[in-house]
Parts: structure tokens; C-alpha cells; sequence
């Protein structure tokens, strides 16, 4: 009898809690419109992976006798059991072999391989068109200044107490671009994987609420009524679109050869794009390819919200911290425009800096709205896109250094 | 350098990833303008 009621004596109130968060995250997609495609999968996949003895993480157990021998013997070995070969110990010491359910598939195949964060930038690159950039390639500066956030946040979570790979895992939320969060985490900190995705996906849907207040405060209203001049004149060779990508792959690429998968495969979407003979491959990229591996990758990440990895002080902290990445990112951009103004002969709208993060279009689009309340007939949307484009390149830039940097400290 | 560093405290590592990496964004976007500049360059658009 008791074996019929096993979902109820297993509930545990934690359970609710994320039910609530998974219940708020569908809320925010479907009645706010928060990044919708990717709030409401996670929201879901957080209540499937909170669902007592829910077999979408985990299908089976089976206790190992030998490994609970053996990791009795040598307790050293019990990490790389549990990290290594899906093993869990319980309380007693006994290891159990764990047959992965479907979404525990999905993440160790889509998300610790890191294909998903690869696919996904090959159909983001298949989305961007750098021409506002090469008509204004000054703009690529913003893009690097508001990749400051990243790192200033490495700093606070290094203060709190996170060691140097989960401080960078940290940080990375401040590149404001999902999958460079999603490709660093499962690298550095897969412990804080769901936390992480989370907060970087959340927080690029709040950037209209985040970015506005911290603008304001770090300009004057003379500033954000500056006007600038665009070159829509300027055509661009389809020759520079073409050779622009390759040339980026293999400068970024020796520069730092492990944010090749992330450079190369948004570049590689990029040319796919600009080449003009793959028009089907290139809107297959844009369309079904990016559709599909969203749909995977948001649930999969919801997956890894299970209550007793997720609610604990550490998630809160964590997600205090991307939100200061974002404050950052935005205040590096927008004084960094002012630090420019100083030496530039034609002055920028200091509110471009803040376009310079990641997030697309969202960053380009908060400028615009606030310069158009300032002045309804300034428009820098365009310049703002280019500082938006650089974002991009400047988030995948500071990751790869990331990936580059912080395993040679620690050897 | 790296020896140096990696025998310091998280703080000191967390201050050097940092200066490197935040130089290392504005080295690699400055080498990208350049590279957009000299493309511009070597190939107009004929429109």
C-alpha cells in the first residue's frame, strides 16, 4: 500500500519552492514576454527535475558492491566516482550506479559535451550581420569596455568566498550571452551549471529593467541628448563580409586556441550567412537549428535545478553576483564613452557604452527607447547595434581568455 | 609571470586574470579594427 503513496512520502518542501521558482519563470516568459523561448524551458524543466523520484534525471539505481568496497578503502576516489562516472554515495558510503533518465542524457551529451553552446553560436552567427559594425568600426571599443563587468564580479565572488574556476564561471554571467555562460560553467563549475544559466538568461531579459537607472545615474541629460553623425552611405563589399570571419577565426584562434569551438562556430555561422551560395543552410541555422537546440538546451538546464543542489545560500549569492556583473558591464560601458568624449573630435553618446553588452538587441534597444524620451528625433540605434555586435565578440573574446587563463594559474 | 602568479592567493590570481583578461578583450577588438580598416580598404564596394 505504502508503495502506491511513494510520490507523496517522498515530497519533500524544497520541492514546492521550485515548483514556485519553475511556476515564476513560465509566468515571466508567457505574461512579461522574458525571453520566452528560453525562460519557459527552463521553467519546466526546473518542475520535471523537482518531481519526487521523477526518473527524467535519473531511471535507475543499482548499489555497486565492489565500487562501495573500494571507495571505502580509498575515500580520495569517491569525486571522481560521483563526477566522473555518474556514481552516487549515500550517507551510508554505499555507491550506486546511476542509469541516466532522458534529461540526464540530454545534459551530459548536449551540455557537459558542450554541443549545444556550439550549435546554438552557429545559429547565432547565422543571425548577425556585422555591417553596422564595418561602417562604424569604432564602435568595437564599446563592445570591449562593457565586458568589464565580467571580471570586476570575478573579483566579488572570489571575496565571497568561490575559488578561482567558480568565480570565473561566476563572472562569465556578465558576458551577457548564454551560451558562453552555459560553455564556461559546465567547464569550470558544474556544481552551479543551473544557477549560472539562469542567471545569465534571466538577467538578458531583464536588461530593460537593469541598464535604464545605472544610464541615468552615470550621465547628465546634456550627454544624453548628444546627436551622432551615421555613414548609411558606406557600402560594404561582400569580399569584407566574406574574408572578416575567416580572418576573426584565425586571429582569435592562435590568440587563444581554446575559444576556437565558440569563435569558430559563430564565425562559421557568420559565413555560412555572408557567403550567399547557403541561403538554405543559412536560414536552416536561423530557424530549425537555432529552434531546436533552444528547445533542448533550455530544458536540459531547467533539469539541473533539482532543490538540493539549487536551494541553498550559495544560488543566492551566485545570482546577487550576475546581477552586479550586468550593473558593471553597463557602468564600464557608459564611462568608458565618457573617458573617449574626452579625446574624440566627433563626441559619442555616452549611453552607446552600455550597448556594448552582449545581449542582442535588447542592450541596442534600451539605448534607443531612453535617447528617444530625451529627444524624439535622435536616433543612434544604429550606432548602438555595431557597439551591440562588438558585445558579442568582445563576450566570446573574454570567455576564451578565461578558458585560457585560469587552468595555468592552478597548475 | 605565470609561476609567479599561480603561487599567489585567489585574490592576487583573481586581480592578474583581471588586468590579462580585460587587456587581452581590448588587444584582440583593436587587432579586429584593424583588420575591418584594412579590409575596407583593400576591398571597396563597387556600388
Amino acid at each position: 500500500m505504502k508503495e502506491l503513496f511513494i510520490g507523496f512520502i517522498s515530497l519533500d518542501y524544497r520541492q514546492f519552492i521550485m515548483f514556485a521558482i519553475g511556476i515564476v519563470l513560465i509566468f515571466l516568459a508567457i505574461k512579461k514576454d522574458y525571453e520566452p523561448m528560453l525562460l519557459l524551458p527552463i521553467g519546466f524543466g526546473a518542475i520535471l527535475a523537482n518531481i519526487p523520484l521523477s526518473v527524467v534525471n535519473v531511471s535507475d539505481k543499482v548499489l555497486d558492491p565492489f565500487v562501495t568496497n573500494f571507495i571505502q578503502a580509498n575515500p580520495g576516489a569517491k569525486d571522481f566516482f560521483v563526477n566522473n562516472l555518474h556514481y552516487i554515495i549515500d550517507s551510508a558510503g554505499n555507491a550506486f550506479k546511476v542509469e541516466p533518465g532522458v534529461l540526464q542524457i540530454l545534459l551530459n551529451s548536449g551540455i557537459l559535451t558542450e554541443l549545444f553552446p556550439v550549435l546554438i553560436f552557429i545559429a547565432i552567427g547565422a543571425m548577425i550581420d556585422f555591417s553596422p559594425l564595418f561602417k562604424n568600426p569604432v564602435m568595437i571599443f564599446f563592445g570591449a569596455a562593457a565586458q568589464f563587468g565580467i571580471f570586476a564580479s570575478l573579483i566579488v565572488a572570489i571575496l565571497l568566498g568561490f575559488d578561482l574556476k567558480v568565480a570565473s564561471a561566476i563572472g562569465i554571467i556578465g558576458s551577457a550571452d548564454g551560451p558562453t555562460s552555459i560553455f564556461i560553467g559546465a567547464r569550470f563549475a558544474k556544481q552551479y551549471l543551473g544557477p549560472i544559466s539562469v542567471a545569465a538568461y534571466s538577467y538578458m531579459a531583464l536588461v530593460p529593467i537593469i541598464q535604464p537607472p545605472i544610464i541615468r545615474l552615470l550621465t547628465s541629460r546634456k550627454e544624453r541628448l548628444i546627436r551622432m553623425d551615421y555613414k548609411d552611405d558606406i557600402k560594404v563589399s561582400k569580399s569584407v563580409k566574406i574574408i572578416f570571419p575567416i580572418s576573426v577565426t584565425i586571429i582569435a584562434g592562435i590568440i587563444a586556441p581554446i575559444s576556437v569551438p565558440l569563435v569558430g562556430s559563430l564565425m562559421f555561422g557568420n559565413l555560412i550567412r555572408e557567403s550567399g551560395v547557403l541561403e538554405r543552410l543559412s536560414k536552416a541555422a536561423q530557424n530549425e537549428l537555432a529552434n531546436l537546440v533552444t528547445l533542448l538546451l533550455g530544458i536540459t538546464i531547467g533539469s539541473t535545478m533539482g532543490f538540493e543542489k539549487f536551494l541553498n545560500p550559495k544560488t543566492l549569492l551566485i545570482l546577487a553576483i550576475g546581477l552586479l556583473a550586468f550593473v558593471f558591464d553597463t557602468a564600464g560601458g557608459v564611462l568608458f564613452a565618457k573617458f573617449y568624449n574626452i579625446f574624440a573630435k566627433h563626441k559619442v553618446n555616452p549611453m552607446i557604452g552600455a550597448a556594448g553588452l552582449s545581449a542582442f538587441p535588447m542592450a541596442a534597444r534600451v539605448v534607443q527607447k531612453m535617447c528617444t524620451k530625451e529627444d524624439p528625433t535622435n536616433f543612434i540605434l544604429m550606432q548602438a547595434i555595431s557597439a551591440n555586435v562588438s558585445g558579442q565578440l568582445g563576450s566570446i573574446i573574454a570567455g576564451g581568455l578565461l578558458l585560457a587563463i585560469v587552468p595555468l594559474l592552478l597548475t | 609571470m605565470i609561476e609567479y602568479f599561480s603561487n599567489q592567493s585567489t585574490f592576487i590570481k583573481g586581480l592578474f586574470v583581471m588586468a590579462i583578461g580585460i587587456a587581452g578583450v581590448f588587444l584582440v577588438l583593436i587587432i579586429f579594427y584593424f583588420l575591418i580598416k584594412i579590409l575596407t580598404k583593400i576591398f571597396p564596394s563597387k556600388t
